[in-house]
């Protein structure tokens, strides 16, 4: 026992780094917590300028599994059209997602899908997609088809769906819904269980300048 | 609970593989050689948790050999480590030169455990000097309890220690990591399963690799966390395999019999209990 000493004291050190880390992190924690709760029983709605996306605008996804489903969103993001006009197919979009600002219908789903398990909200904060392409594609339920690279859990991939474009003299209604496959994204768990694709549902307004 | 299905699917494998595998080693060599060589014992013990968490790695879906994260070199560091332990049984070895390699291996283990991350860039060095420590500290004072305790009985409560992990961790919100203190547990149930009253042998060649996996595990399922389970849950974890040391202090360590058990089992099942209370109550699981 008597060699154990200095190693004792370096334990008293991981103890004291230990609680310091506690002080500085305990406060996130409960916030993220208590926004999730919030967000839980009804998101908060995405903040609005000119150019990006207003208030009641929802980027939502649903999962499924072999005995239910999940709804959820994020209730942080910035959906940026550039420039803002009657035909987007020469705009540009890009979307910037605050991963953290997830929520679910359960507290407990919303801590796991934060967790390393799926979307690992501290070592990825942040999802973008940025569109490369946006060309008219009418069909019953869209208007046109946005491609471009959704970054999310680190990993990029190409994706393309359809959307829905309503123009107002007020704003610019872009509605779409379609599935990505959560393993290109590198989110596995749960595999054979929780089914692969998950539906994305996005609802953005955007006012004119 | 409406997941419980999940969690059959994704712990049963992570369980009972692993114990499986390693029983089936401890119990070979048990067999083949008996338990009198303690050479032989130490290298099984080893074999025994590192196959464990090989086989484990096979069959759970989610775990990657190719290392993202620092949970993946789980399998890599109870190999590199268990190899460590076994090095002073090499003939002619300086005792300087196994000190030093154990040292080594608790740095690199540190050095791989300690999650790169922008909220923990400030005191890294500080993270990975406090985590190399606590993997010497575990290692080197469990050694002799090993020896101390009756055989079988300090990798029973190692393992109900990592079963309490797994707790911990399912409450802090990280499953992945629920499940490899699963497959610790599981290597330390079989442990206890083939050496019960026959030799600490075993046991003392999976300490090495014990000693780099526990910390690993809470210390990443601390800064990962994503519920408000407290940093007190993890410290009582990583303080309870030491627990037996209280036996030795100068009122208790003439204690014998029945009493002796209670004192040993006690002061290691305690803070484990307590740590899984606190969890399960910060987490709002009960």
């Amino acid at each position: 026992m008597r060699n154990g000493w200095p190693l004792l004291l370096l334990l008293v050190l991981l103890i004291a780094l230990g609680c310091n880390y506690t002080n500085d992190n305990t406060t996130t924690a409960r916030g993220t917590s208590e926004s999730a709760a919030t967000s839980a029983a009804r998101p908060a709605p995405a903040a609005g300028k000119l150019g990006t996306a207003a208030e009641g605008s929802k980027i939502e996804f649903v999962g499924t599994k072999t005995n239910g489903r999940h709804d959820g969103g994020f209730t942080k993001f910035t959906v940026t059209l550039d420039p803002v006009q009657e035909d987007i197919s020469g705009s540009k979009v890009i979307v910037d997602i605050d991963t953290d600002s997830l929520w679910s219908d359960n507290p407990k789903l919303t801590a796991h899908l934060k967790s390393p398990d799926f979307f690992d909200v501290k070592k990825y904060p942040k999802a973008t997609f940025v569109s490369s392409r946006i060309e008219p594609a009418p069909s019953a339920n869209a208007t046109h088809l946005v491609t471009g690279d959704l970054t999310l859990h680190g990993q990029t991939k190409t994706i393309s769906f359809p959307v829905k474009v309503a123009t107002t003299a007020e704003a610019l209604d872009v509605t779409g819904e379609f599935t990505i496959n959560r393993h290109d994204f590198g989110i596995s768990y749960g595999k054979g269980r929780i089914h692969d694709d998950v539906t994305i549902k996005i609802a953005v307004r955007i006012p004119r300048q | 609970m409406e997941d419980l299905g999940l969690l059959v699917d994704l712990f049963l494998p992570g369980f009972l593989v692993p114990a499986a595998v390693a029983a089936g080693i401890l119990l070979g060599a048990g067999w083949i050689i008996g338990t009198a060589s303690e050479r032989a014992g130490r290298v099984a013990g080893a074999a025994a948790l590192s196959a464990g968490f090989c086989a484990a790695w096979v069959v759970l879906p989610a775990a990657r050999w190719r290392p993202e994260d620092p949970w993946d070199w789980l399998p890599y560091l109870t190999v590199l480590a268990g190899g460590a332990g076994l090095i002073d049984l090499v003939p002619a070895v300086p005792r300087l030169l196994v000190w030093l390699v154990r040292l080594a291996v608790a740095a690199v283990a540190a050095w791989l455990l300690v999650p790169v991350l922008g909220e923990l860039a400030k005191l890294r060095s500080g993270w990975l000097a406090g985590t190399a420590a606590t993997v010497c500290l575990l290692w080197f004072l469990l050694e002799p309890l090993a020896e101390r305790l009756p055989p079988g009985r300090l990798p029973a409560l190692l393992g109900l220690v990592a079963g309490a992990a797994a707790v911990v961790l399912e409450a802090a919100g990280i499953l992945k990591l629920a499940q490899a203190a699963g497959v610790l547990t599981a290597g330390l149930a079989a442990c206890a399963l083939a050496s019960w009253g026959r030799t600490s042998s075993f046991l003392r060649g999976m300490i090495p690799g014990l000693a780099v996996v526990l910390p690993g595990l809470l210390l990443n399922g601390y800064v990962y966390r994503t519920t408000t389970v407290p940093a007190v849950a993890f410290l009582l974890l990583l303080a309870a395999p030491l627990g037996p040391w209280v036996g030795a202090l100068p009122l208790l360590r003439d204690m014998t019999g029945w009493r002796r058990t209670v004192v040993q089992a006690a002061t290691v099942l305690l803070p484990a209990g307590l740590a899984v209370g606190i969890a399960l109550l910060s987490s709002g699981e009960w």
